[in-house]
């Protein structure tokens, strides 16, 4: 350490370190990561010493807009799963969240990414599974919200593809578009945040198929029946048509009704194209 | 006295703001210009995106970042830099503008605005990275004074004096937001006149103003208010040096309707041509 403070390096860890920490600047000063380039007893060899304030109260000042800026970033992105929790535990969530998953990116929009895996095994061990299917459902919404903007399938286009492909048909999903597979409550609960009342507890079991697409750049979720749900599932994950219709249900529907299913999901913006999305992991 | 690098004075503008934008869009022209964020608008190929490309179609508009984090010691994150130069491509930006600061190291980002030591050796790692930042976004970069809460005992130099040494030495301009002058002389016990008159003028391209909270023992610079009586009177100040200058109402939390956004604006044009009145009337008597 050199007369005046530290390094230019060094002290942007050290300060790093001191202001993230989860248990406050105190706890910060004395982490490992922090004491490794300055003791604490050091401190006024850093940060000057003047005024109304100490040192500790002037770094304690970054160290508690950390939290604020990072709950109220995931407030925004997870409001159904914030009104799940409450206050106090959606705050001790992120905290721990933010600890083990900080942001790296540029944008504050990419910090929820790994939340809805995070809350699956977060907290009590009850209401894990409806807490996770609550943050799923948000966090796609909001990547059918960022989604670009592209050409979609039409359909009277799709109905062309079908009749030339028959059951090999196979089409790639829009970007705007998603379909989940998550227990009802998770979606009553969206509804409840929505309309600001209190989400009743569900009692049914099994899991719905909902989809998230976008309208003049509004999302809009659709809960499905189960067999057409299933069958959009498998369209989405990329199977052809026959295979998606017989994982969709054991007595295949009629072709008028898998076309009339087909053209409705169409009209909501669920495909692209007809053909098969480049994997992605082959471009590397 | 204009600018040196030859820039528009756009006018009086409003920070874009989510919250305003079907209003922007049902009664565009409301502001001279607009400054949006620029993450806000990278990663998303939605609303955000199609509302700023549609604006900026009748009003022109600079993009002011949060993430370029021009004073950390990581590598400089160049796909970020080509994101913000394609972004400021297709909205046909005026200018490009960041913070003199740092926002996170290892790779981790903290989003705040973190103060740095100005001492010999951070003016030459900032000026340094400024030269990459403004080949790679083709354009030069235009840095803000941010709000600071404490002093390092590394700092050999003043804010105003570090700025104008990196200006000569990165050629970027400077974007001065007169509110975080009032809060950090305050936090700091300094002399904000004194920093308004050392900052060089011929640098200054944009000029931010906005609202603070008094906590007693420090001012936060919460953009949540309208501007202060204290505020005003520094940004008549900084005009009389810089004359007519771009300059932008930010107001981020609590934030009222557009109307009370853009009255302030409408208050800042005053205030600069009232400034600008008193300056010029003194010297034609000073002529005669
Ligand atoms: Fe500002």
């Amino acid at each position: 350490m050199t007369a005046a403070g530290l390094p230019l390096a060094e002290f942007q860890e050290w300060m790093q370190a001191v202001i993230v920490h989860p248990g406050g600047v105190d706890a910060g000063l004395r982490s490992r990561a922090a004491r490794r380039r300055l003791p604490p007893s050091r401190l006024g060899a850093v940060v000057r010493a003047y005024g109304a304030l100490c040192p500790v109260e002037r770094l304690g000042i970054y160290a508690s807009m950390y939290p604020l800026r990072t709950v109220e970033a995931l407030r925004s992105d997870y409001p159904a799963l914030a009104t799940l929790l409450g206050e106090r535990r959606f705050g001790a969530l992120v905290r721990e969240y933010v600890a083990a998953h900080p942001s790296t990116s540029f944008t504050l929009a990419r910090l929820g990414d790994r939340l809805p895996s995070f809350a699956a095994t977060w907290g009590p061990e009850r209401g894990r599974g409806l807490r996770a299917d609550v943050a799923r459902l948000e966090r796609a919404a909001a990547a059918v919200f960022d989604a670009a903007d592209v050409a979609l399938l039409d359909a009277p286009a799709l109905a062309a593809a079908l009749a030339s492909e028959g059951e090999s048909l196979r089409l790639v999903t829009a970007p705007a578009f998603a379909i989940l597979a998550v227990r009802p409550g998770a979606v009553a609960v969206l509804d409840a945040v929505l309309e600001d009342a209190s989400a009743p507890t569900s009692a049914e079991r099994g899991l719905v198929h909902v989809a998230l697409y976008r309208r003049d750049f509004t999302v809009l979720r659709r809960t499905l029946d189960p067999v057409p749900g299933r069958l959009l599932a498998a369209l989405v994950s990329g199977l052809p048509l026959a295979e998606a219709l017989s994982r969709a249900a054991r007595r295949r529907p009629g072709a008028r009704i898998v076309s009339g299913w087909l053209a409705e999901w169409s009209a909501l913006g669920a495909f692209a194209r007809a053909g098969v999305a480049p994997d992605p992991s082959a471009a590397r | 006295m204009r600018n040196r690098f030859g820039l528009p004075m756009l006018g009086y503008g409003v920070g874009l703001r989510t919250v305003h934008f079907s209003d922007h869009l049902g009664r565009p022209g409301g502001a001279d210009f607009l400054e949006a964020i620029t993450e806000n608008f990278l990663d998303t190929g939605g609303r955000p995106l199609h509302v700023l490309e549609r604006l900026a179609e009748l009003t022109p508009v600079v993009l002011h970042g949060v993430s370029m984090n021009v004073g950390s010691v990581d590598p400089l994150d160049l796909a970020y830099l080509r994101e913000v130069r394609a972004l400021a491509r297709r909205v046909d930006a005026r200018w490009v503008t960041d913070h003199l600061c740092w926002t996170g190291v290892a790779g981790r980002n903290t989003h705040d605005l973190l103060p740095l030591p100005r001492n010999e050796e951070t003016l030459a790692h900032v000026a340094a990275r400024l030269r990459v930042i403004q080949d790679v976004l083709e354009r030069p970069v235009h840095l803000e004074n941010p709000s600071t809460y404490l002093e390092l005992a590394a700092s050999t130099m003043g804010e105003a004096e570090f700025l104008g040494r990196l200006a000569d030495l990165s050629g970027c301009g400077l974007l001065v937001d007169v509110n975080n002058v009032f809060v950090s002389s305050f936090n700091h016990g300094r002399d904000a006149e004194a920093w308004i008159d050392a900052i060089p003028a011929d640098r200054v391209v944009q000029v931010h103003l906005a609202g603070h909270t008094n906590l007693g023992t420090h001012l936060l610079d919460t953009h949540s208010d309208h501007v202060r009586d204290e505020v005003w009177a520094l940004f008549a100040r900084l005009v009389r040096r810089t004359g007519p200058v771009t300059t932008l109402v930010e107001w981020d939390e609590e934030i009222p309707p557009l109307d009370v956004v853009l009255a302030e604006a409408r208050k800042a044009r005053a205030v600069a041509e009232a400034a600008l009145g008193d300056r010029d009337g003194r010297r034609e008597r000073e002529a005669a």
